[in-house]
């Protein structure tokens, strides 16, 4: 059985495990649907009443955010517990997928597996709205669509790849739930607006240190405003795909040298 | 006394991670300086209304160093005893379960007080030049506003933690309290500024209270009277909690464990 199949079957019976409540599973899914809303609320409230964000439109900064959730979204939901990585370090839990007859990083992904409705439903709302107002404006056609969907397959290979990278260094340092608020948190909250609001410092960092710079704002430049070229997009992938190589193979060598902390 | 043991220990358990503990403030003062560069760049031009740029700067400065002693976390235990069976032995304990949970959570909001709010605003004094008050009496009022608001945050997070009583995890109720807070309290946006009927929501929320009381007062921006507001939440939340509490004794199912 391939490992994308067991990647499936083991997603679905975690699922299935998780609707054993159901008025739970409904409640956290009408809740975390409630939860973006109020985030995007506030986000919209400020562009609205100022008429955009330093020559960001209201639809294009709208824009940004909307695909900043759907990483988020997609990135949690292909592999959450890679986010709460420190538990299984911490409290020794890695001992147990350790002894699981396939790869240890597999395993992990497809525990605590949630579909993320909420916000996969949100985002989509908000980039079609925001997509059909700029088509109308006539600032982009069609093709921004697939464009889209490119961009949002590279920044989740890039907040994935960023995110695994963080959890690994936990093989070292064991705590590192502070370490991505940074990387994860702090990142992910600034890549949901323009990166030309920021000073040079950050907009560098955000670009090469934590390059969470090219999951939204790069790609989108040419998306929805036309600038640098078409060439960003396969640029961004190539990126991507470096990332998540590199990622897996730091995940590798931090797995080797695991040492279970014994409780 | 066994109130003050309890926050005691509770404070003691927090000072054994001092490393992860700066690396979170450190995280908290970027995170903070986010908020303050969109809101540069939003202000690009424009007046701000009472606050100017400067002001709206020293506003959510103040805030991020805030948000810390509001971030009560009893909620998460109540959720884990439910769903392990334990809230039965944790009912029984010789104290009101209400104020057992309280003294626990005054330990941890003390620890925040000292070692997250007072440096990062210290920090943000520092660097960022942020505005401070004129006259000293105002930091008084600041941290009779901010203990008020601690107050209020233990009481909502209860709340919350209660929830789970009914449905077994309560972590995305606190999710929407999270956003509730981030959109009502005036955390990032001042209150004044919401869209009418969303004002009028914030305004008879005890939202307001957790950090736009507190701001506003630190920068001068309203009287000490303010915080009337606060003290009727305090009050009014109390109540809510003792009759909910009575309720769940009542209720308790154990799930197992």
């Amino acid at each position: 059985m391939s490992w994308i199949r067991i990647y499936f079957r083991l997603a679905g019976a975690s699922l299935r495990s998780q609707m054993q409540y159901k008025f739970n599973f409904i409640l956290s899914t009408l809740m975390v649907f409630l939860m973006f809303g109020l985030e995007f609320m506030t986000v919209s409230i400020i562009i609205y009443k100022f008429d955009g964000i330093k020559g960001w439109s209201v639809y294009e900064a709208g824009y940004l955010f909307a695909i900043m959730m759907f990483v988020r979204a997609s990135y949690r939901m292909i592999a959450g517990e890679v986010n709460g990585f420190e538990k299984y370090l911490v409290q020794g839990m890695l001992d147990q997928l350790l002894l699981r007859p396939m790869p240890v990083l597999l395993v992990l992904v497809t525990r605590n597996f949630r579909p993320m409705a909420g916000e996969l439903v949100l985002g989509s709302i908000l980039i079609s709205i925001c997509l059909s107002h700029l088509m109308e404006k006539g600032q982009v056609t069609l093709w921004a669509i697939p464009g889209t969907l490119a961009v949002i397959i590279s920044g989740t290979i890039i907040t994935l790849s960023i995110g695994l990278a963080t959890a690994t260094v936990g093989f070292w340092t064991h705590r590192i739930d502070e370490l991505q608020r940074i990387t994860d948190n702090a990142a992910t909250i600034a890549s949901q607006y323009p990166l030309s609001i920021y000073p040079k410092w950050m907009r560098i960092t955000l670009l090469t240190i934590i390059p969470m710079g090219f999951t939204s704002y790069m790609p989108s430049l040419y998306v929805i405003r036309g600038e640098l070229g078409l060439w960003i997009l396969p640029a961004t992938m190539l990126l991507a795909a470096i990332l998540l190589l590199g990622a897996l193979r730091f995940w590798k060598h931090g797995l080797a040298h695991y040492q279970s902390t014994g409780t | 006394m066994f109130s003050l043991t309890l926050a005691r220990k509770s404070y003691a358990r927090n000072l054994q991670y001092r490393s992860a503990h700066l690396m979170r403030m450190f995280a908290s003062v970027i995170i903070g300086y986010i908020y303050m560069a969109i809101w540069m760049g939003v202000g690009e031009g424009q007046l701000l209304g009472d606050y100017g740029i400067h002001g709206m700067i020293s506003y959510i400065a103040f805030n991020q160093a805030c948000l810390w002693v509001i971030m009560a976390t009893n909620w998460t235990d109540i959720e884990g005893w439910v769903r392990t069976g334990q809230i039965s032995h944790e009912l029984m304990k010789p104290m009101h379960f209400f104020w057992y949970m309280h003294s626990r959570e005054w330990g941890q909001t003390w620890y925040q007080f000292l070692y997250s709010t007072t440096p990062i605003l210290i920090i943000y004094i520092v660097v960022l030049k942020i505005r401070t008050p004129e006259h000293s009496v105002t930091w008084l009022w600041t941290l009779l506003a901010m203990f008020l608001a601690a107050y209020i945050a233990i009481c909502i997070a209860y709340l919350i933690g209660i929830a789970a009583f009914w449905t077994t995890e309560s972590r995305w109720l606190n999710g929407v309290h999270m956003g509730l807070n981030m959109l009502l309290s005036g955390f990032f946006i001042p209150v004044e500024w919401l869209p009418g009927w969303l004002k009028m929501i914030s305004i008879l929320s005890p939202y307001p209270c957790l950090q736009y009381v507190p701001s506003r007062i630190y920068l001068e921006l309203d009287p000490a009277h303010s915080l009337k507001l606060s003290l009727f939440w305090c009050l009014l939340l109390t109540a809510i909690c003792f009759t909910v509490t009575r309720v769940i004794r009542r209720k308790v199912e154990v799930q197992g464990g």
